[in-house]
């Protein structure tokens, strides 16, 4: 992005003729073209395209790709020093996307084996993010958390870098459409009559979304016209920030995302990938999912409501304007230790309950 | 304004899945319905009577979930009660020969039959089968309040990405409610307390003031709440939340410290279902079927081992009495040392499934009894949420959190991969049916199969068949249901589609999935 700011609007227009086609005469302003160009000019060429053969290790099922700035585009294995965050999370992506070389079926589900497989590991993966102990105080949550954090992740494959390197002159897109490969339809596939226009999120657990798409179908073949060998990418953005990109396979219809922020705001967003490095985004982003905090709340406003029972909801006044609002110190004497406090006393002066077994039925 | 004191408020969430097999009197998830009504409603409703009749002063919520409540008022399957009934009382006069060499296995073999006595004039004489009503008429004798849950017990955070969904559940909840007991309820149990920022609204839209939810649904809650879980707070909606205090649930539902471990309390897994011989079984399961639980056993947990001591019904009884002593004794103490610091009621949130308690937990309705007789002994008020608002009508106003009374208290246990194809496909089917409501009603046969593609729709969206996926009970009957329900919805909306409603198959479904008599596409529109 950085780059194609440097560009003048004529140079700008000549990209957009070049890797958008029909319908770029529509984009006026630079905005326009900046906005329409991002996702599929490529970043700068870094190095040469000889490691690209090695890029997909054959038994890696998920890999993280990151997207720094300026280096768009770059698949990272682990990183370097130099780029590793002071508090960057492992991969800790799983997904319900297959190994790089499943054995599919007619419509390109995998086998049953391969499928037991892969829901084992999912699970297993799942299994070894931090769990709260029923009880635990949020303290011992989050410090659980940043132990995973800072567990060294399992063994990856060694990752070359440079596979997204940009051809000098990009290349005008092959007007013949590349078939999408069969998709995965799981043990009860949706209607095939309906499809989704954006991902769509489900909160699995303050760290985990649970992310699935299963796009129109001509949604599908419209982003993969003209990219050779497409795989799928699913970007997690945080806030406007891009969090995470995890390249999954082209059958995958949803996957877990884990190790994510707590009480942060996340959408998502699919693309194709082409072998080139084109990217082309299937539907749009997805609607804005935030994450439970997992902890207290740090806002102590008090703010009352008065609501008579005798009168109906539909007649409650709204609380904005209602009640007075005040500060509440955390050592008034009318607050009430949580039960999930941190180091929270009970009533009667011992420590207070451990929170209890959040599991009804379970 | 009266002066504090500190009250419990002890929910009872009462529910079944449709379960309701017609082809099959002797199916056996079906007989979790019978073995309820033996083992948890009448019982409840004896001693719901019994309480009132004795001048205790009563308040018990309940909730009552309209998947349980259609059963109930079914008449096949009441039919299919009844005889269960006469076939557990000829059971039990067998019992009582078959133990006459064993003093200690024949005094519960008489406990049993003379308890089955009792329960089948209950439900022959006194409630002529008719429990529905029932629960109905300890509401009007201000016994019970009784509140509304979703139309299926689906788990509301997974179907949020339709909005049309979840205000199907919370809609045709609060209609059946209404339908089948008389009166609007003025609360709202959320399935499996799933809850997410914004579902008050739904709620309020439907006039429901209140509900529950886990601990951390209110105690993370923004701003942080003044006074805990130990009152209530107002949603921006004006939908008050209630949140279920995390010592109460321990005190009951933790297996290692609950009162329910106690090892004098009855064993659950060992019954005669699988300690007699298979010939023996014949007049209670019927000739080629597989052995299942009878309800006559006669151990008592004893200990982790497998040798176990014979339940001494007595002696049980008595110590559900203890603890259900222990239990007020700890309410009263707690909530003691903050009437000075509230000016208000400090409460204890005590919600369980109704189902514990005679069920998992033989002796628990005789716990409940002894709960309410306690606290009257100690003057410790047992309140509704009705109650707590017309006294106290002033409360925080919060931003409760995404949260549910599940495992980790998220959607870990209906999302996950052995279950997570279920929101896809229900994603999928809710997108299908939206134009048709969105649509000027059809007639005829076309209305009627859309409906009932609803119904189906609803009944594949029910938390509990993802929640056996997951807990890895009888997965095999979990996952046929939802296929067949999203197979009959996906069938029926696509004969509409084509013009070719098969009216034999649309009755067909009809008969079997027949629940909701009141049920209009309309319940799906945004």
């Amino acid at each position: 992005m950085d780059d194609l700011r440097k560009l003048s609007v004529e140079q700008l227009r000549g990209l957009a003729r070049e890797h958008l086609g029909k319908g770029h005469s529509r984009l006026r302003t630079r905005a326009q073209l900046l906005e329409a160009l991002k996702d599929v000019v490529p970043g700068p060429p870094s190095r040469p395209r000889a490691g690209a053969a090695s890029v997909v290790p054959p038994a890696a099922s998920v890999r993280v790709v990151d997207f720094p700035p300026g280096r768009r585009g770059r698949v990272r294995g682990e990183p370097t020093a130099a780029e590793r965050k002071p508090a960057a999370a492992p991969p800790a992506a799983t997904g319900r996307a297959a190994p790089a070389s499943p054995v599919r079926s007619k419509r390109g589900a995998l086998s049953s084996r391969a499928a037991a497989g892969r829901a084992a590991e999912v699970e297993r993966t799942l299994d070894r993010r931090p769990r709260p102990a029923a009880g635990r105080a949020r303290t011992s949550r989050r410090s659980g958390a940043a132990a995973e954090q800072a567990r060294p992740g399992p063994a990856e494959a060694p990752v070359e870098e440079a596979f997204f390197e940009a051809p000098a002159a990009p290349r005008r897109p092959r007007r013949v459409p590349s078939p999408a490969e069969p998709l995965d339809a799981g043990p009860f596939a949706s209607p095939r009559e309906v499809g989704t226009d954006a991902p769509v999120l489900l909160v699995r657990d303050p760290t985990t979304l649970f992310v699935f798409w299963d796009f129109r179908r001509e949604l599908e073949r419209g982003a993969a016209l003209g990219l050779r060998e497409p795989r799928l990418l699913l970007r997690i953005h945080r806030g406007d920030e891009l969090e995470r990109s995890l390249e999954l396979s082209l059958g995958a219809r949803s996957t877990y995302v884990t190790g994510l922020a707590a009480g942060e705001e996340y959408t998502a967003e699919v693309l194709l990938l082409g072998r080139d490095g084109w990217t082309r985004p299937v539907g749009s982003r997805s609607g804005v999912r935030r994450l439970p905090p997992g902890r207290v709340s740090a806002q102590l406003e008090v703010r009352t409501l008065r609501l008579p029972w005798s009168v109906p909801l539909a007649q409650a006044p709204s609380p904005g304007m209602s009640g007075e609002a005040g500060h509440e110190p955390l050592d008034s004497p009318r607050r009430v230790p949580l039960p999930t406090s941190p180091g929270a006393r009970g009533p009667e002066g011992a420590a207070g309950p451990s929170g209890g077994p959040r599991s009804g039925r379970a | 304004m009266r002066r504090p004191r500190g009250a419990l408020l002890l929910v009872l969430h009462a529910h079944l899945p449709y379960v309701r097999h017609p082809d099959d009197e002797d199916h056996l998830e079906e007989e979790w319905l019978r073995e309820a009504v033996l083992e948890c409603y009448l019982p409840l409703l004896e001693l719901l009577e019994r309480l009132g009749d004795d001048g205790v002063p009563v308040r018990l919520t309940l909730s009552l979930t309209p998947t349980l409540v259609a059963m109930l008022e079914d008449p096949l399957l009441r039919a299919r009660i009844g005889r269960r009934i006469e076939r557990q009382q000829a059971l039990a006069e067998r019992e009582v020969r078959r133990t006459a060499g064993d003093a200690g296995l024949q005094a519960v073999a008489r406990f049993y039959q003379a308890r089955l006595e009792r329960l089948g004039r209950l439900w022959t004489d006194r409630y002529r089968g008719a429990l529905v009503p029932a629960f109905a008429a300890l509401r009007d004798r201000g016994l019970v309040e009784l509140v509304a849950s979703g139309a299926t017990h689906g788990f509301l955070p997974l179907l949020r990405p339709s909005p049309q969904a979840v205000r199907a559940q919370v809609s045709v909840g609060a209609a059946e409610h209404l339908r089948a007991l008389g009166r609007r309820a003025a609360g709202f149990w959320l399935p499996e307390c799933g809850y997410y920022p914004g579902l008050e609204r739904v709620l309020a839209d439907e006039g429901l003031r209140f509900t529950f939810l886990d601990a951390h649904g209110l105690a993370d809650a923004e701003p942080r709440p003044l006074l805990s879980v130990h009152a209530p707070a107002f949603t921006g909606a004006g939908v008050a939340v209630y949140a279920r205090d995390p010592e109460a649930s321990e005190q009951v539902w933790s297996a290692d410290v609950g009162y329910p471990a106690d090892p004098i309390y009855r064993d659950f897994y060992r019954d005669i279902g699988w300690d007699l011989p298979e010939d023996a079984l014949v007049p209670v399961v019927g000739p080629g079927r597989p052995r299942r639980a009878t309800g006559f056993k006669y151990h008592r947990i004893t200990g982790r081992g497998a040798a176990k001591a014979v339940w001494e019904p007595e002696l049980a009884l008595a110590r559900a009495r203890e603890h259900a002593r222990h239990f007020v004794a700890r309410v009263q103490e707690r909530t003691g040392a903050l009437v000075g610091r509230m000016e208000r009621d400090p409460l204890v949130v005590a919600p369980y499934d109704a189902e514990l308690f005679g069920h998992w937990w033989f002796e628990g309705p005789a716990f409940l009894e002894a709960v309410f007789r306690e606290a009257r002994a100690a003057e410790l008020a047992v309140v509704t949420p009705a109650d707590d608002l017309q006294a106290w009508p002033e409360a925080q106003v919060v931003s409760p959190v995404e949260s549910s009374w599940g495992e980790h208290g998220h959607a870990s246990m209906w999302l996950h991969p052995v279950n997570d194809w279920i929101p896809q496909a229900l994603f999928g089917c809710a997108q299908m049916l939206a134009p048709f409501a969105r649509l000027q009603r059809t007639e005829g046969l076309e209305d009627r199969g859309l409906v009932q593609a609803f119904r189906e729709l609803l009944l594949a969206q029910s938390s509990d068949f993802a929640f056996i996926l997951r807990s890895g009970t009888v997965t095999a009957y979990a996952r046929a249901r939802v296929q067949s329900h999203l197979a009959s919805f996906l069938e029926l909306v696509r004969s509409v589609r084509a013009g070719a409603v098969d009216p034999l198959r649309l009755e067909a479904l009809e008969r079997r999935d027949n629940l909701f008599p009141e049920l209009t596409l309309e319940r799906f529109r945004e």
